[in-house]
């Protein structure tokens, strides 16, 4: 049986142009909203590294004009003074390169800047242990070498040390290291000093550890640290 | 760029250029609608297999329609019910009406058998068909065949709604049906639907003959038909006042066979008619409407995998980790500048996408109440679409299931 085909309504090819060209409009849009976002986050983050730098000449500045006051009266003073850049400088400089690494770059900007932000870590680092000498400060100093193949350090013991400084404060000092950033000497200079063959290390007070701690570990290894340790709640049945 | 980037920017421009095109042939000049001065004699084909529960009602409505009773016939097609089906039909067989009601009793056969059934005993020039969980307004069906004024037309699709929608779960459906309705108006003006539902779609009998009747081995007879009519070159128009209400899965279980069974059906029917993918003889409906419903089948894939990475994983180390720290949660002090240097982790324009993917949602919304007459008030919007975004992953994960019973099982029909 032969049955008459209608006509169809004609395609509109236009309309498939038109609907084509509308959304490429969109998106490179959406797009150049977000790379010119991104050209104002990278100078607005080094903006804040610069300031950051500047802090820390000034705190050098500070402790020298320190040294020549009497014994322990500037000690305070400076522990308030490290305290400040630390707390402000890490999870600010902790955004930018969660940041960076989203976008999967890895570029010399990035590297440099990493770099620069460890060399800064570790004279914070170098600044607090002359502090404790001579101010008999009651801080406890955690030393975190991690690594990205291991999967612990990111997920757990990461974790872990951030809730516990945010539960000491400024009582706890945490320098995380990362061990696979060999650009910079230093990493491997300061894995030299402690051996450091395994992953997660923590150096706290001097005193090395090689493997994964649990919170109650962590605990149980810093409380004794405190002078203080009576007077610390969170320590009680720690030490 | 990671893969997961890729697949995030091509879902996207993909869903862009969608409702970009369909928000263009929205701004095009209505499909035609006239009221015809004759009305055509139609027969309601009510193919029923175990309805007790509904049946009843569904033949009551039938009789409140508005429409000359000398142009109405109502057949009911009992497809081997066990339960009291046949009792309740015989005895409005008994009573005294101006209607001319008809049982035809077959062996259980299938709702496709049973349409065809139907339509052979059929005198009406047109023939609705009407599942046995349905209920039709009085004006429904005269607001329906105004649309046949086209000799081309084969088949009208009405404006589905839920059923006096009580759980959560038929809530969000009444959502859903609502937006597709809107949508459907829209593909009809495409000449692209794809489905003449279950209840109360309306087809010119001549037109259905032709082109063989319903498809018995199909699971989805409703798509099928729908096809194939875009296939044979005849039309399929939507109405946008012919309202039907139906009976809409309550709880998960029967959310999940229905729309296994949509899903699977959804898949072989667009493997029949292969053919038509991208190919221009078929208009709109190869060009546009096919492709779209493929990426439908793949679209749920990308989202159940999208809500692992970036949902149930975050949750699964967040909980582990509140684990590790015995759950004593200690909030950071944030400082004003730590607050601000955050906002640089946030990626600014996937926020915009997503943004602009939620005022799109908003706009349907709103313009799909107004299409269907239902009251929504703007603010009440954005909650709604929350809840269907989450509706949306259960469908999606519904999808996964009924993959599985495809393509791993090989169960096509589960009853």
């Amino acid at each position: 049986m032969e049955t008459p085909t209608p006509e169809r309504k004609k395609l509109k090819k236009d309309k498939y142009a038109v609907a084509f060209i509308i959304s490429l409009i969109i998106f490179a849009f959406g797009f150049l909203l977000g790379t010119v976002l991104d050209d104002y986050k990278r100078s607005y983050v080094e903006d804040i590294m610069k300031q950051q730098e500047l802090e820390f000449s000034s705190l050098q500045m500070q402790y020298l004009y320190l040294e020549n006051t009497k014994g322990q009266e500037k000690c305070p003073v400076l522990y308030q003074i490290l305290e400040n850049n630390i707390r402000t400088l890490g999870p600010i400089v902790n955004n930018m390169l969660d940041y960076e690494k989203s976008k999967g770059i890895n570029s010399s900007e990035y590297t440099s800047f990493k770099r620069q932000y460890l060399l800064a870590n570790l004279k914070y680092l170098f600044l607090s242990e002359d502090i404790k000498k001579t101010c008999n400060s009651d801080s406890a100093t955690v030393i975190y070498f991690f690594s990205n193949d291991c999967d612990i350090c990111y997920k757990s013991q990461g974790a872990i040390l951030s809730n516990l400084k945010s539960l000491f404060e400024d009582k706890l000092l945490v320098f995380p290291i990362d061990s696979d950033f060999v650009q910079e000497p230093m990493t491997g200079l300061l894995k030299n000093k402690y051996n450091v063959t395994i992953y997660p290390t923590l150096i706290i007070n001097d005193q090395k550890v090689d493997h994964f701690m649990s919170r109650d570990d962590l605990l149980r290894t810093i409380c004794p640290n405190y002078l203080n340790r009576e007077n610390i709640s969170d320590c009680k049945g720690y030490y | 760029m990671y893969f997961s980037d890729i697949v995030f920017w091509a879902v996207y421009f993909f869903s862009l250029y969608v409702s970009v095109f369909l928000m263009l042939t929205f701004l095009e000049k209505p499909q035609d609608f006239r009221k015809l001065k004759i009305l055509p004699s139609v027969s309601v084909v009510v193919p029923a297999y175990n309805e007790e529960g509904s049946i009843g009602k569904t033949i009551e409505s039938l009789m409140k329609l508005d429409y000359p009773k000398d142009r109405l016939q109502i057949i009911v097609v009992n497809d081997g019910s066990a339960d009291n089906t046949r009792n309740i039909v015989e005895q409005f067989l008994r009573r005294q009406s101006p209607f001319r009601l008809m049982l035809l009793n077959q062996e259980n056969s299938g709702k496709a058998a049973a349409l065809n059934n139907g339509i052979s005993h059929a005198e009406g020039e047109f023939v609705a068909c009407l599942d046995a969980d349905s209920m039709v307004r009085p004006d429904t069906l005269k607001e329906m065949v105004g649309y046949f004024h086209d000799k081309k037309v084969a088949a009208v699709a009405p404006v589905m709604k839920v059923y006096e929608p009580k759980t959560i779960l038929q809530r969000l459906q009444a959502l859903e049906y609502i937006l597709y309705a809107f949508l459907k108006t829209i593909f009809s003006s495409m000449d692209s639907i794809h489905v003449t539902p279950g209840p109360f779609s309306i087809y010119r009998k001549s037109t259905i003959i032709e082109i063989g009747g319903f498809d018995e081995s199909s699971i989805v007879e409703d798509q099928e038909i729908g096809y194939r009519i875009q296939k044979n070159q005849y039309r399929i128009l939507q109405s946008t006042t012919g309202e039907v209400f139906t009976i809409a899965p309550k709880n998960l279980k029967e959310l999940y066979n229905q729309r296994c069974r949509w899903f699977k059906g959804s898949a072989i029917t667009i493997l029949k008619y292969r053919d038509m993918f991208f190919n221009r003889k078929y208009g709109d409906f190869g060009m546009f409407q096919i492709p779209t419903l493929v990426m439908g089948l793949i679209l749920p894939f990308v989202t159940v995998v999208l809500f692992f990475k970036y949902v149930v994983s975050p949750i699964i180390d967040y909980i582990s980790n509140l684990y590790l720290i015995n759950f004593r949660i200690i909030l950071p002090k944030f400082t004003l500048l730590e607050l601000q240097t955050s906002l640089i982790t946030y990626d600014f324009a996937k926020i915009f996408i997503i943004a602009a993917v939620f005022s799109v949602g908003i706009f349907w919304m709103v313009r799909g109440h107004k299409n269907a007459n239902e009251k929504l008030s703007f603010y009440s919007a954005v909650p709604l679409l929350l809840y269907f975004i989450v509706y949306y992953i259960l469908i999606s994960f519904i999808w996964v299931g009924s993959m599985f019973e495809l393509l791993v099982l090989r169960r096509i029909r589960r009853w």
